[in-house]
């Protein structure tokens, strides 16, 4: 390895020896740069600006995005259903930092979110799992869906169907409230239940 | 020839010595001081101008190079930029020219990068990084469910930014398929976080994963043909192995408190990951294949989250999550970790010694990078507005 390593370097020297011999001023090694294009279109224009996508989005993908054969779980049973994020706004539950604990003080809002989904058969719930500002992005994304499980386990223990409940992990990205102290953080380590109406005519 | 060669080399060595308390040859450049950690390469440069000089600056800088007074300076870089990018080094204690090039084509921003690149491997015989590309996620605003971000890809060090994604939903964790202009990345666009592949050239894309509950964090392994990923459809949040479309799916840990973050070693056989298996966020490393995850000891940096295999293999760049966020290092086997810098979320350059990393400050969040042997950081032109989770195409 060393050897190699010598003998590369021996050879890199001695191309320069070569090289530099007599063109100390003038360049004949002229290296044409192409414009590779990697991400089209590049352009010259002022760099500090981001332009929007092309292709993507408004023109060009159909709605549907291709799926590449995957089973998509259950999903589609939710599709089409209407949110109605302010019917169990009194209910939402709040945790303890990087805990995915549901507290014994907030079992009675879970109670009363289990009551009426029990009487409501035909409407099901979201599950919404949130964290404060202070893990890592993508950690607070698997903490977020720990926190909608254990709220949608505790529906299930309550006697909700489990195939009823929709989990949601935001992460850190949907803060109840902005700040950047204990005040703001416990407001943000939070589940919030989102009903789930039938879509009209079903 | 191969005798003046040899000459040369004795020489640079001499002078290197000269200089400095050790001298390693298997890395040409790298200069070990007294206190053992590696020292920035002492370099001058006149003749440019503008955005080229700039360019150069910025490129060595973020490459372990440090601009001195001519006479403190190993090499000497010399050129122009009225027209086209001409350079030459010359090895300071020799006056010998290392370098001798002109450049054609391209902007004035692409020549002075190959410059750059030029000058990084005359002196440390590696090839440099100036004209690599980054994906990151970045902040577009706030809406109904919350912060929407659009994924950008631009050249590594923040200029010629193209936002590759337009859906007005939270887009993030982008990951390349290496060797590749191909990213995945998880999106909100369908009311579920889920895994989307794009093509980048043709713009196409299809989704990969949108399973029951969080599909998120894909790292594609070196050869491109698999993809690691967070799901939590049988419970808990934990690593799968899929095929790159998504087909062949396969569960890898069933940590009951759930793992975060897979990334692949270079050879494509070993997956790291954060989990919560021993209480706090540790590393773990398990076959791709699978078997038994095995504890990867970060001594001295506890509560670690976010690891990125360094692409030469020998290291792990991580987040040690405590209160504040820093990025470490830990050899890739395990043992003693380095504390390097306030930010997380590190992505290795494929030269394996700079890393692209996040800061979060007044609730923004800005890119900077970290030359690893030598602890500088450089930060990316603040026009990004609130960017993280950068991926560095390999």
């Amino acid at each position: 390895m060393k050897l190699v390593q010598t003998l590369r370097l021996v050879a890199l020297v001695a191309a320069f020896a070569v090289l530099s011999t007599g063109c100390k001023h003038d360049p004949k090694n002229i290296t044409p740069i192409k414009n590779k294009a990697a991400i089209p279109p590049k352009g010259d224009g002022p760099s500090d600006l981001i332009p929007p996508s092309r292709g993507i989005g408004g023109d060009g993908v159909p709605t549907g995005i291709p799926t590449t054969g995957i089973e998509t779980t259950n999903l589609k049973e939710f599709d089409g259903m209407i949110p109605d994020p302010s019917f169990f706004a009194s209910e939402t539950v709040y945790f303890d930092f990087d805990r995915s604990l549901v507290k014994s003080g907030d079992k009675k809002k879970v109670e009363n979110v289990a009551t009426y989904l029990k009487s409501h058969r035909e409407e099901k719930v979201l599950v919404e799992g949130h964290c404060d500002e202070r893990g890592t992005e993508e950690y607070n994304r698997t903490l977020g869906e720990k926190r909608a499980q254990a709220v949608r386990e505790a529906l299930a223990k309550l006697g909700v169907s489990s195939d009823r409940i929709r989990t949601k992990s935001f992460g850190e990205d949907k803060p109840a409230v902005n700040g950047h102290d204990e005040a703001a953080w416990s407001k943000n380590r939070r589940g919030e239940f989102v009903l789930l109406r039938p879509k009209a005519g079903t | 020839m191969k005798k003046n060669a040899s000459l040369l080399v004795s020489l640079l060595l001499l002078a290197v010595a000269a200089h400095a308390a050790e001298v390693t040859t298997t890395n040409r450049w790298i200069v070990k001081g007294t206190n053992g950690a590696n020292q920035a390469i002492p370099i001058s440069m006149k003749g440019f101008t503008g955005e080229v000089d700039a360019v150069l600056r910025f490129d060595l800088g973020a490459q372990g190079f440090e601009f001195v007074a001519d006479d403190a300076a190993y090499f000497l870089v010399t050129g122009k930029n009225d027209g086209n990018v001409e350079g030459h080094v010359r090895f300071t204690a020799t006056k010998q020219e290392l370098l001798g090039k002109a450049y054609a084509g391209g902007s004035p921003r692409t020549q002075a990068h190959a410059l750059a690149d030029d000058i990084v491997l005359a002196v440390t015989g590696k090839k440099g990084i100036g004209l690599t590309k980054i994906a990151f996620k970045r902040e577009t605003g706030h809406g109904a469910d919350g912060v929407m971000a659009e994924i950008i890809v631009a050249d590594f060090d923040g200029h010629n930014g193209i936002a590759v994604t337009s859906d007005n939903v939270n887009t993030v964790a982008p990951a390349w398929v290496p060797g590749h202009r191909v990213l995945y990345y998880t999106s909100y666009k369908l009311g579920n976080p889920d895994i989307f592949r794009q093509d980048l050239t043709s713009g196409a894309r299809s989704v990969i994963a949108r399973h029951s509950g969080l599909n998120t964090s894909a790292a594609l392994s070196p050869d491109g043909a698999k993809v690691a990923m967070v799901l939590s459809k049988s419970g808990a949040p934990n690593i799968w192995i899929a095929n790159a479309d998504g087909t062949g799916l396969r569960q890898l840990t069933t940590t009951p408190d759930g793992d975060s973050s897979p990334c692949w070693s270079p050879d494509g056989r070993t997956i790291c990951f954060s989990s919560r298996a021993r209480g706090a966020s540790t590393l773990f490393t398990v076959p791709a294949a699978g078997g038994t995850p095995k504890w990867l000891q970060t001594v001295g940096a506890r509560n670690a989250t976010e690891p990125d295999w360094s692409p030469d293999g020998t290291q792990i760049a991580f987040t040690r999550q405590a209160g504040a966020f820093e990025i470490c290092v830990v050899p890739a086997g395990g043992g003693e970790a380095k504390v390097l810098t306030a930010g997380e979320d590190p992505s290795w350059a494929p030269n394996s010694r700079t890393v692209i990393f996040a800061r979060r400050a007044n609730g923004k969040r800005t890119l900077s990078l970290l030359d690893v042997p030598t602890q500088r950081v450089k930060d990316l032109p603040r026009i990004l507005g609130s960017s993280s989770q950068p991926a560095w195409a390999k």
